[in-house]
C-alpha cells in the first residue's frame, strides 16, 4: 500500500500554527531597549562647562529596558567623544565613573550610580523592568562656534547566563 | 515514482519552535541623541581710542577720566542679554614712541549698560576681573581712562600702546 506523506505535512502546517503561540506563553527572553529622552545640555557658554547629572529627570539621557523577570542582561553604552556641529566644530564630552545610573523603581531618587564605559550587568525585578540614566559633561571650547550640536547615545542591552 | 520530502528541514523548525533547538542569546539596542546648543561669544568691539591728544607737555602729567573726557578710550561689548560676564583689561605701563617710553598709569575704567558716559561707573583697575551683567539687550560700555606722565626730557612725537579688552560668560 502507498503511503500517504500529507497526514504528517498536516500536522507539520498545524504545528505551525500552533507552536508559535506556545512558545510566546512560555516567555521567549524578549529584550526591549527604548531611548525615551536624549541627553540635553541646552544652550551652552563657550569656555563653561557644563554638567548633566544622570539624575537629573529633565536633562539626562532615559533608556527604558525591559525582559522577563530576574534576567541577567548586560548594558552596554557606546559614547560619544563629542557632540558634533554641522562643520567640523566640536564640543567634547565627559563621563565620570558615574557617569550612568540604573534604577529598578522607575525612580532616579534611588537610582544606583554605575560607569558608563563599562558593560554593566543588572537583573531585573519582578516588574521586569530598569531605567538606564545618562549624564555628561559637556567641554564647549572658548571660541566654539555657535549653533546647534549633536551626538548618537547607543545602550545595548544583552541577555546573559542561561 | 513515489514522493520524497525531505523532513529534517521540517523537524527542525518545529523543534526550534518548541526551543528544543539551541537558544540564542537576545540583545537589542537603542539610540537616542545628545544635543546642545552654542550661543555665540560675547563680542568686544573697540570703538574709540584713549587719546591724550597734543596738550602733553614734558614733565606734566596728564589724566584722562573714563567718566569725564570725551577722549577716554570705549568698548562696546555684546553678547546674551543679562548674562554675566568676566572682563579683564590689560593696559600698558608705557607707550612706545621715539626714545624712551612714555610711562602711564593710573588705569580706570566706567561701565554702563547704555551709551551713557557721564552715568557710567567707575573704579579703578584691580587684579581681579571686573564681573558684571550685560543689560538685557545683551549690550555693555566700558570706557578707559589713565594718567600719562612725560618726563622732563621726554622727546616729542607720537606715542602708542594697546589697550586689550577681553569678556567671557561666566554662566551665570
Amino acid at each position: 500500500m502507498r503511503r500517504s506523506w500529507r497526514p504528517l505535512v498536516r500536522w507539520l502546517v498545524a504545528a505551525l500554527v500552533w507552536l508559535p503561540s506556545v512558545a510566546h506563553a512560555q516567555g521567549t527572553p524578549t529584550i526591549t531597549v527604548t531611548g525615551m529622552r536624549g541627553l540635553l545640555f541646552g544652550t551652552l557658554i563657550p569656555g563653561v562647562q557644563a554638567p548633566v547629572q544622570p539624575t537629573d529627570v529633565a536633562r539626562a539621557a532615559w533608556f527604558d529596558v525591559r525582559a522577563a523577570p530576574s534576567s541577567q542582561l548586560q548594558l552596554v553604552l557606546a559614547l560619544p567623544l563629542a557632540l558634533q556641529h554641522h562643520s567640523t566644530a566640536e564640543v567634547p564630552l565627559r563621563y565620570g565613573p558615574a557617569a550612568a545610573a540604573y534604577s529598578i523603581t522607575s525612580s532616579t531618587a534611588d537610582a544606583i550610580a554605575f560607569d558608563p564605559a563599562i558593560p554593566f550587568t543588572v537583573t531585573l525585578p519582578a516588574s521586569g523592568r530598569v531605567q538606564v540614566y545618562l549624564g555628561a559633561t559637556a567641554l564647549p571650547p572658548v571660541h566654539a562656534t555657535a549653533g546647534r550640536y549633536t551626538a548618537v547615545i547607543t545602550l545595548t542591552a544583552a541577555a546573559v547566563g542561561n | 515514482m513515489r514522493p520524497v520530502i525531505r523532513l529534517a528541514p521540517l523537524a527542525m523548525l518545529a523543534l526550534s519552535l518548541l526551543g528544543l533547538a539551541p537558544s540564542v542569546l537576545e540583545a537589542q539596542t537603542a539610540q537616542i541623541t545628545a544635543q546642545a546648543g552654542v550661543g555665540a561669544q560675547v563680542a568686544v568691539t573697540g570703538q574709540q581710542n584713549l587719546t591724550f591728544g597734543a596738550g602733553l607737555f614734558p614733565g606734566v602729567a596728564r589724566t584722562i577720566s573714563p567718566r569725564l573726557s570725551a577722549t577716554a578710550a570705549r568698548f562696546f561689548l555684546s553678547g546674551a542679554g543679562g548674562d554675566e560676564v568676566n572682563i579683564t583689561v590689560n593696559a600698558p605701563s608705557q607707550l612706545t614712541g621715539p626714545g624712551p617710553g612714555l610711562l602711564i598709569d593710573t588705569w580706570r575704567y566706567c561701565w554702563a549698560n547704555t551709551n551713557a558716559q557721564a552715568g557710567c561707573t567707575e573704579a579703578a583697575f584691580t587684579t581681579l576681573p571686573l564681573v558684571r551683567f550685560l543689560a538685557a539687550n545683551g549690550e555693555m560700555y566700558v570706557w578707559v581712562g589713565a594718567t600719562a606722565r612725560p618726563t622732563a626730557s621726554q622727546l616729542a612725537g607720537t606715542y602708542t600702546g594697546n589697550i586689550e579688552l577681553v569678556a567671557a560668560y561666566t554662566g551665570n
